[in-house]
């Protein structure tokens, strides 16, 4: 085991808001997320998971947008979220 | 590449996911038993080796995107790309379930995935999803809504 040493980058997600509004794919995965509870979009993010939050050194999210993104909408801590690192 | 080649590379080591907690720990990946994994894989029925094969071609694509994300991309990352896109085509033809191919050609293939990956440098995603995929099919499985 070892430790990062340093505070962890905060998450930024690499789908805008816009992204939503242009795309109806994208729209209608916001929308399914949105009626999944907290507690099962945070367990769906989980290393190990089949769809675990992928995540750059840089904070910057290459899996788990949408989701990180309704977390956002309801105020629960993202950046507290175990990461899977990917380079 | 043969399958004697394919069957030696996945001898050398792959490793899964290293996660970051919250606190700072930081778990490096852990070597993936590929023999085990293909030996359970060809004992799975057909649904949940579909699943199996779909998790590594999700994780692909993730790989890609991290690949482009940031242009310019490199000759090095096109190519990358070209072969991380060839193990695509060949996982989203053998999950056509008109066109099903048997347990044993499903674990040659992932064996020529492997092969492949170290060959061209994307060993570390492969190794990644494959033991993500491990992971999550031997679990009951539940239906999920279309999202």
């Amino acid at each position: 085991m070892q430790r990062s040493g340093s505070t962890k980058p905060p998450l930024r997600r690499i789908h805008g808001d816009a992204l939503y509004e242009q795309d109806s794919d994208a729209r209608r995965s916001l929308d399914y997320h949105r009626t999944r509870t907290t507690e099962e979009i945070v367990e769906s993010l989980r290393p190990g998971a089949d769809e675990s939050l992928k995540v750059k050194p840089d904070g910057r999210i290459f899996q788990g947008n949408t989701r990180i993104k309704v977390l956002e909408e309801r105020g629960f801590p993202v950046n507290d979220l175990p990461r899977d690192h990917i380079p | 590449m043969n399958s004697n080649d394919a069957a030696k590379d996945t001898a050398r080591k792959l490793y899964g996911p290293t996660v970051e907690y919250p606190d700072g720990r930081v778990i490096p990946g852990q070597p993936v038993n590929v023999e085990d994994v293909l030996t359970q894989f060809e004992h799975l029925d057909a649904d949940a080796r579909s699943a199996f094969l779909c998790i590594i071609a999700h994780d692909l694509t993730v790989a890609v995107r991290s690949i482009v994300f940031d242009p310019p991309v490199t000759e090095a990352g096109l190519e990358r790309v070209k072969w991380i896109n060839e193990s695509l085509h060949r996982l989203t033809s053998c999950v056509n379930p008109y066109k099903r191919w048997s347990a044993q050609d499903e674990a040659m293939l992932i064996r020529g995935i492997i092969a492949n990956s170290f060959e061209h440098g994307f060993d570390g995603w492969v190794g990644r999803a494959i033991a993500t995929a491990a992971g999550n099919t031997t679990r009951t499985r539940q239906p999920v809504e279309a999202k």
